[in-house]
């Protein structure tokens, strides 16, 4: 039997304490996060703040000819929706469901409200965003500088972080738009990741197999990104923030 | 939404010269100075004259390091004529500019964000004037005035706006076009040629 869900599988809620998490628990909505939903579109206002718990959404940069770069990936550790508490009433990226999965959905009005009042979910909020501007600054460089085999070690492993199972359903096509390369070369990468015994990829899903391994081949990007959520979001707050 | 702001807050009168003390002197040179910032502008009159006595005017020169990936944060500068880049390194190396900051913006952005590291490297790229403030006083006046919590969560919205664009950019754009958008952000920001 599968385990209820709750909203405790995402990070930022399990963190909050008890009473906070109490409080918000009326106003968290169970909503599935089906694969290529656009959360939300680029220049477009936002209803809720999204928490995904078994899904991943990417965050897509979107150009004039509408083609895309993915910029950062959220799952079970952050949100969606950012610029409702940052007071940008729109955002200039688009939000799209990469692996389908459920995930609980916040009002902007109780958001608003909330993080108004300046406790821990606000507290929690602002580190993820700088967590986020970590891994986007990342994303640029990774974009610049490394090979497509490395970004996508590097997209497998902050992928699955974010999941709570080993293993990813997605195109190679899907891979490929995110990483804004052609098809072919995320072809010939997970090719080589596959011979190399790192990755079993069939029929759209991809499993990882050797995770030591990966990680070995990846860019340091994978790491940069991964200690600053580890060091922002680990759950004791009091030693992360000494301002607060 | 920040211009809007901007014209229509009365800005900080600058009186006829006179006879005054060095304090006086030095009280309207920072005045002058930081209302160069778009950000300090922003914030109602009252905030502002209390956010003036933690700010010391200060010039960045081209080249000063402000801060270095995984260093305690000891300012933030809100420049006036400076330009500030933001640069993740790659083994070591510095690799890239992620961000861009003049006049209309803060360098010092996870202080906004509840904490006192910085992620990249701060490196003045335009010799020029800026206010500056230390950490505990930023954190304080922070906390007190909800205008600069909006004026600055807004802008930090706005500056991941710049870093995923410079992703995206990086993607797709030859060289020539990157420096043509690099050129462009420079101007917006100095004001100047």
């Amino acid at each position: 039997m599968l385990a209820p869900h709750t909203p405790k599988q995402n990070h930022l809620p399990a963190a909050l304490p008890a009473a906070d998490y109490e409080r918000l628990l009326p106003h968290l909505e169970l909503v599935p996060l089906p694969l290529g939903w656009a959360v939300h579109e680029a220049g477009g206002a936002q209803g809720y703040l999204y928490f995904p718990t078994t899904s991943i959404v990417s965050l897509l940069s979107v150009m004039e000819d509408g083609s895309s770069a993915e910029i950062a990936v959220v799952g079970n550790e952050g949100v969606v929706g950012i610029a409702l508490f940052m007071g940008g009433e729109t955002t200039p990226s688009r939000a799209v469901v990469q692996s389908a999965g459920d995930g609980y959905r916040l009002r902007a009005s109780v958001l608003k409200t909330e993080f108004g009042q300046g406790g821990d979910l606000q507290h929690l909020l602002l580190r993820y965003t700088q967590a986020l501007i970590t891994q986007m600054a990342q994303t640029a460089v990774c974009n610049r500088y490394h090979s497509v085999e490395q970004q996508l070690c590097r997209w497998l492993l902050l992928s699955l972080d974010r999941l709570p199972l080993n293993e990813l359903t997605m195109t190679q096509e899907l891979i490929a738009n995110m990483l804004g390369v052609r098809r072919q070369g995320v072809t010939e990468a997970a090719g080589k990741l596959q011979a190399a015994g790192l990755i079993h990829y069939s029929h759209g899903k991809i499993t990882v197999l050797d995770r030591p391994k990966l990680e070995a081949r990846v860019c340091e990007c994978y790491a940069v990104v991964k200690r600053e959520y580890d060091r922002l979001l680990s759950r004791k707050p009091a030693i992360v923030d000494p301002l607060s | 939404m920040i211009e809007t702001v901007l014209n229509l807050l009365p800005l900080p009168s600058v009186g006829p010269p006179t006879t005054q003390s060095k304090r006086e002197r030095a009280g309207q040179v920072a005045r002058r100075a930081s209302i160069e910032n778009s950000l300090l502008a922003a914030v109602p009159r009252k905030e502002y004259r209390r956010l003036l006595a933690g700010l010391e005017p200060v010039t960045l020169t081209f080249g000063e390091v402000l801060y270095e990936p995984g260093e305690t944060i000891r300012h933030v500068y809100f420049p006036g004529a400076s330009l500030v880049s933001l640069l993740t390194l790659t083994d070591g190396h510095q690799a890239l500019e992620v961000g861009l900051i003049g006049r209309e913006g803060m360098v010092g952005i996870p202080l906004v964000l509840g904490h006192n590291v910085s992620s990249v490297r701060a490196l003045v790229q335009g010799t020029g004037t800026a206010m500056r403030m230390t950490s505990a006083h930023f954190r304080k006046e922070f906390g007190l005035s909800l205008p600069l919590q909006q004026v600055l969560y807004r802008y930090t919205h706005t500056l991941m706006a710049q870093i995923s664009q410079t992703a995206v950019c990086n993607r797709f754009h030859v060289v020539e076009t990157r420096l043509a958008r690099w050129l462009l952000m420079t101007h917006d920001r100095v004001k100047s040629d």
